[in-house]
């Protein structure tokens, strides 16, 4: 007897200890509790946190697209004030510097032939590592005034190459010098021998050449001219290539619509649910059997738009957003009054609900849907194709949002529906697989047409209920895709 | 906020009385989840998910009894399924080894009475402890416990003696009760009773 009284006494004292005894949580469970009871108003945070991404990569590469476009127009500007002073130093004087300065371009291209056209062009950038050189004012360099010379003494010969100290490489220097001395000197000796006077000045000043030429000259002149047009057009496209839009040429925007037949795989994962065959929960089976559910398949409606970027010539990673619409129709018996019954759950105590319909099958259909919102995130392989044809597979991994739906869902003793949104799963994963062909059109757009298969990887019930469902979809996708 | 506002506003989905509630009832039943649990981190996971259990089936209260006792019993059931979840529940431990697991006196802290014995308690072998708390703190039959715990009604029992005696010898050996005085002490509150 003591030793019971004992015992008493001693649980009574363990019980006050027990209970006097508090301990303060941290915030931080709060906010998970939460943040698991509302997670629609996480929503909120997560598009700001989307948008101040977006405007920040679009900041960026705005940026950077303005960079560019400044650094070209500055090159641009650098390049056509370089011609206008080439043409104001040219009307003035005939300068040796003005051979050889990458500035004056035509002039120089003026040595470019066919065979050397090549080489000269490959080394841009020693040309324009030539330039800045060649664009210091060189107080050494001595300018001769050629209209002067010329019309002084016909039979003078500018000395240019003695005068230029420029230090450029060699090649370019040389080949420069000798062409001008070949080029001055045989205007010397035919203008001598035909008689043919030339004016200096305007030779200066004309566009192409310095020297100006007439009667059987203006043959080889116009040769001359065909090549150094030729060249320099081509040296001018090469230098002022449009700037190439990563994003216009690789990327592209495409909407798709699949309709589809909805199905669903159903399990039970709970110890609490009773012994019923699961086996028998197979969609689209029909019985009279009670315990067996009499589900149909129904249409199911997917539209999305998704941004694709092609990475290689065979693959093209795809992201963007999707709506998706499941519904599966099951068939049962109205109850003339509700039934009080039970849904089972994983944690030790059923739901006590009560039920208006029976899953004995019957002229009643209650339809199961769910809206979502997904945002597909996926790539896609082109197996074959051509310029208008191609043949792809992809997929897609989609976390998904569930918006709304109606849910219907099993009772313990697998005898009732029981209407319990509160049971559906908020943010689920699903993934897709597809192949399509895809057809270019002539103005650009491209058609695909496939079949696509969809499963939904987690449960559409919260993991407290004790079943599981998973949907999934067999459809044919149709999509159009235009070019940025 | 009243009790009854709480449950309206929570039954609403209201997020300020969901926090009235939280506060009001989390201390305690963060301190009955810190007796079942290795840790506190432990323990607030297991406060955490038991809430939302609160929250999420506070319409099958029917207002029977108290607000707290029901809460409580979802807490400690939440907690039995954690503790299920990781360990098995026939664990026991011989008694000759269970003195040696008691000596290290470092362990026990000596800040209120209160908590010494929570922290004694704590000390226990998980099957032992868990009984013990189910028992002799919660209420619970040894016939519930065995249902609660997948084990025999008897192995509870044996169990809960086996804790009862352990856990006696480290609440006297630490100075935290004397025997003899609080069985006069409990002798005589239950001759006033």
């Amino acid at each position: 007897m003591e030793e019971n009284n004992y015992r008493d006494e001693f649980e009574l004292f363990l019980k006050e200890s027990a209970d006097d005894f508090k301990m303060v949580p941290s915030r931080k469970v709060w906010y998970s509790i939460y943040n698991n009871l509302h997670p629609d108003r996480r929503w909120p945070s997560m598009a700001v946190c989307l948008f101040i991404l977006t405007a920040v990569l679009y900041i960026g590469i705005a940026n950077n697209n303005s960079i560019s476009n400044a650094a070209r127009k500055a090159s641009s500007e650098n390049f056509s004030y370089n011609q206008n002073e080439k043409n104001i130093e040219t009307n003035i004087t005939f300068s040796a510097s003005d051979y050889i300065k990458p500035k004056g371009k035509k002039l120089q291209q003026f040595s470019l032939t066919n065979d050397n056209k090549e080489n000269i062009l490959s080394g841009e950038s020693r040309f324009f590592a030539d330039e800045e050189t060649a664009l210091i004012p060189n107080s050494n360099i001595s300018t001769v005034n050629v209209a002067e010379k010329f019309a002084t003494t016909n039979t003078s010969t500018p000395n240019i190459n003695t005068s230029v100290k420029y230090d450029a490489p060699k090649t370019i220097q040389q080949k420069v010098s000798i062409l001008n001395d070949q080029l001055i000197a045989e205007h010397k000796e035919k203008s001598l021998s035909e008689n043919i006077a030339f004016t200096t000045l305007e030779s200066v000043n004309a566009e192409i050449s310095p020297i100006k030429l007439y009667g059987t000259e203006a043959v080889l002149q116009k040769n001359e001219l065909s090549i150094i047009e030729k060249s320099w057009t081509e040296d001018y496209a090469f230098r002022n290539k449009p700037a190439v839009n990563k994003l216009k040429q690789n990327g592209a925007l495409s909407y798709y619509i699949t309709p589809s037949s909805g199905y669903r795989s159903f399990s039970k994962t709970s110890k609490s649910v009773s012994n019923a065959n699961t086996s028998s929960f197979v969609a689209a089976r029909a019985t009279n059997d009670a315990t067996v559910l009499l589900d149909n398949a129904a249409l199911n409606l997917e539209v999305g738009a998704t941004l694709q970027y092609k990475v290689s010539k065979k693959v093209r990673l795809r992201g963007g957003l999707q709506g998706n619409y499941t519904n599966y129709v099951s068939n049962v018996t109205a109850l003339g009054h509700p039934s009080q019954t039970s849904i089972a759950l994983n944690s030790y105590n059923n739901y006590i609900r009560s039920s208006n319909y029976s899953t004995k099958a019957g002229n009643e259909k209650i339809n199961k849907t769910t809206l979502q919102i997904a945002l597909p995130l996926g790539a896609d392989f082109k197996i074959a194709g051509n310029e208008k044809i191609n043949w792809f597979v992809g997929g897609t991994l989609q976390p998904t949002y569930v918006v709304s739906g109606s849910a219907f869902v099993l009772s313990a003793d697998e005898k009732y529906y029981i209407s319990e949104t509160a049971l559906l799963r908020k943010l689920n994963l699903n993934t897709a697989i597809e192949t399509f062909i895809s057809f270019k059109s002539s103005n650009g757009a491209v058609l695909s047409v496939g079949p696509q298969f969809r499963y939904q990887l987690l449960s559409t019930y919260r993991k407290e209920y004790g079943y599981s469902e998973k949907i999934y979809n067999v459809g044919v996708k149709v999509g159009v895709t235009t070019p940025f | 906020m009243t009790e009854e506002q709480m449950l309206a506003g929570t039954l609403r989905n209201n997020a300020a009385a969901q926090e009235a509630l939280y506060d009001r009832y989390s201390p305690r039943m963060l301190a009955v989840c810190y007796r079942f649990a290795k840790s506190r981190e432990d323990a607030e996971d297991m406060l955490q998910e038991g809430f939302i259990k609160i929250f999420t089936q506070l319409h099958q209260y029917r207002n029977e009894g108290a607000l707290e006792g029901w809460i409580r019993r979802i807490i400690v059931h939440t907690c039995i399924n954690v503790l299920k979840k990781n360990k098995k529940f026939s664990e026991t431990v011989d008694l000759i080894h269970a003195n040696a697991f008691h000596t290290k006196e470092d362990l026990i802290p000596s800040i209120i009475q209160a908590k010494q014995v929570v922290e004694c308690i704590r000390m226990l072998p998980l099957g032992y402890k868990t009984v013990l708390n189910l028992y002799a703190i919660e209420g619970y039959s040894h016939k519930e416990i065995g249902q609660m715990l997948d084990i025999e009604e008897s192995t509870s029992r044996s169990q809960y003696t086996r804790a009862k005696v352990m856990l006696e010898d480290i609440l006297v050996k630490k100075n935290i009760i004397d025997k003899s005085q609080y069985k006069n002490q409990y002798a005589k509150s239950n001759i006033k009773n």
